[in-house]
């Protein structure tokens, strides 16, 4: 994943390699590709997520066929939250503060968002064990704690992605997503 | 100025459009170097000779095609003043298709043993969302080549899709649950129904987001449309005529019984249902019990008109009676007359 971003610069139009050479330009094109390759990272996150989240219907649609329809709210509930996360990944901000705002978004806190989300692809790795493991204790007393299991780690991917605007704005700013403080 | 290069978006806030080809109609001549603009909540489908090549997510693309500027209205001149090179962006909305309304037409049928009538009709509605998840597999095989497609152009198919899902789920817990564990059941149905639907969804390049059930609940009507259907057991069928009959007498001092057969009749209702609830009594002596109170009110000639209306069935129902030798009946000419004591005979059969 690390070359998403040399490949992006590698492949510029003609009018945008010219650009690179505008004193001032190169930084504006260069901060864009960041974004680029942040988004296409955050669109393989979700991806991955995704593949799990079509994992975890797969398994509601097994327990409905060996009559266990009670178990499937519960294993809804982490789809739930599985989903929340995929759609803020693919939303998420790309870091970018205006002209006059007092913190900038610069490269070095363009790599460190990039970092942040390229950390995610571990906690897939993470939830496809999880799923597994739902998919193994079918039938057994351990299907509860396993599909807690996944709900946690799925809470615990969506706790970990409202730290992102920390990342740039610093910790007492507002999570993304989470609603603004009353004044 | 002469035309260099185009600019093709499409700043619609697209509320029910799912797609729109950009030009709406004919074909497109971007020339080479365009810029595409798709906005966060859309994707582009961008088709050049006739073929969809890629799927542009949300930003600025340059696209390249044969319509080099000024060369091309030379080319065109060979080609009656067109281009050749054709191209098109379909313009995806990937937001969410949130609160789309889902509901039963029609009742769905489920097992229900031991309870009632040992069938009940089930009614229900609620919401669900979708969004899309393959833009270019949505495009070439559901939309084609028109120019905008809605909500409403997919709504039907959708809801087909949900309602099969919904009844077979139905259908497959109500084999090992009661009807009033079922609604006790919605999360875990609406759930389920998501579940199964997905594999549906995807097919045509959607994603179910969610399925909720905001009411799920036999029909008011069970009874009358179970008996027009045909779903009833002759048992179940003899007692909802006898119960009908009774509650009918019951309601209609008049007809030579008086109020005191009116209570009578009521009274016996009492003692005829304590009887079956304690000793598990037949269909027939419900019906006996009945034919007793709804003889008072009877015509001594009744049309097989009249005969429907006491025992609340179709006229087509006494006809198949009275053909199947059931029910007595005279013929004369091309109707049937059937007599007081025939209907009584039948009733306490």
């Amino acid at each position: 994943m690390s070359d998403l971003f040399q490949k992006i610069t590698d492949s510029r139009n003609l009018i945008e390699k010219i650009g690179a050479f505008i004193p001032g330009f190169k930084g504006y094109v260069d901060r864009n590709a960041r974004r680029d390759a942040d988004k296409l990272l955050r669109e393989t996150v979700a991806t991955r997520f995704e593949q799990q989240w079509s994992r975890v219907s797969e398994l509601q649609r097994q327990m409905i066929q060996e009559g266990g329809i009670e178990s499937v709210d519960a294993l809804e509930a982490a789809a739930v939250k599985l989903r929340t996360f995929i759609d803020r990944v693919r939303t998420a901000p790309y870091g970018y503060a205006g002209f006059f705002d007092a913190v900038k978004v610069n490269e070095p806190e363009l790599i460190q968002l990039y970092q942040f989300d390229a950390s995610l692809l571990d906690r897939a790795v993470q939830l496809a064990a999880a799923v597994d493991n739902v998919a193994a204790s079918a039938g057994t007393d351990g299907l509860p704690a396993a599909i807690r299991n996944v709900a946690t780690l799925a809470q615990d991917a969506l706790d970990a992605f409202q730290s992102r605007s920390e990342l740039i704005l610093g910790p007492n700013a507002p999570a993304a997503g989470a609603a603004p403080a009353s004044q | 100025m002469a035309r260099i290069f185009d600019v093709v978006e499409y700043p619609d806030e697209m509320r029910d459009e799912i797609v729109h080809r950009f030009p709406e109609s004919g074909y497109g001549d971007f020339r080479i170097g365009s810029q595409v603009i798709v906005r966060e909540a859309q994707s582009a489908v961008f088709f050049r000779d006739g073929r969809a090549l890629d799927t542009f997510k949300a930003g600025r693309h340059t696209i390249t095609t044969a319509n080099v500027p000024y060369l091309i209205d030379l080319i065109g001149k060979a080609f009656n003043d067109r281009t050749p090179f054709t191209a098109e962006v379909y313009f995806v909305s990937m937001r969410e298709f949130a609160d789309q309304k889902w509901g039963t037409a029609q009742p769905i049928i489920i097992r229900n043993p031991g309870m009632g009538l040992g069938v009940a009709l089930m009614q229900g509605y609620g919401s669900y969302s979708f969004q899309m998840a393959n833009p270019q597999q949505f495009v070439s095989q559901i939309v084609g080549t028109t120019g905008a497609y809605s909500t409403a152009d997919i709504q039907g198919r959708l809801r087909a899709i949900l309602l099969s899902k919904l009844a077979d789920l139905l259908g497959e817990t109500a084999a090992k649950k009661d009807v009033p564990s079922l609604i006790g059941l919605t999360e875990e149905l609406g759930a389920g129904v998501r579940a199964k639907a997905q594999d549906d969804f995807q097919a045509v390049g959607l994603t179910l987001k969610q399925f909720y059930i905001e009411s799920l609940k036999p029909s008011e009507k069970s009874a009358e449309e179970l008996r027009a259907m045909g779903m009833l057991d002759m048992a179940t069928y003899t007692q909802l005529q006898a119960a009908d009959a009774m509650r009918d007498a019951a309601k209609n001092p008049a007809g030579g019984a008086g109020l005191t057969a009116g209570i009578g009749a009521g009274m016996s209702i009492g003692q005829v249902m304590g009887e079956a609830l304690k000793q598990g009594a037949s269909a027939k002596n419900l019906a006996g019990g009945a034919a007793a109170a709804a003889a008072a009110a009877m015509p001594d000639v009744m049309t097989p008109s009249d005969v429907a209306q006491i025992l609340k069935v179709s006229e087509e129902d006494v006809v198949e009676l009275i053909k199947g030798k059931e029910l007595k009946a005279k013929k004369i000419g091309k109707g049937y007359r059937i007599g007081k004591a025939a209907l009584e005979e039948y009733l306490s059969k």
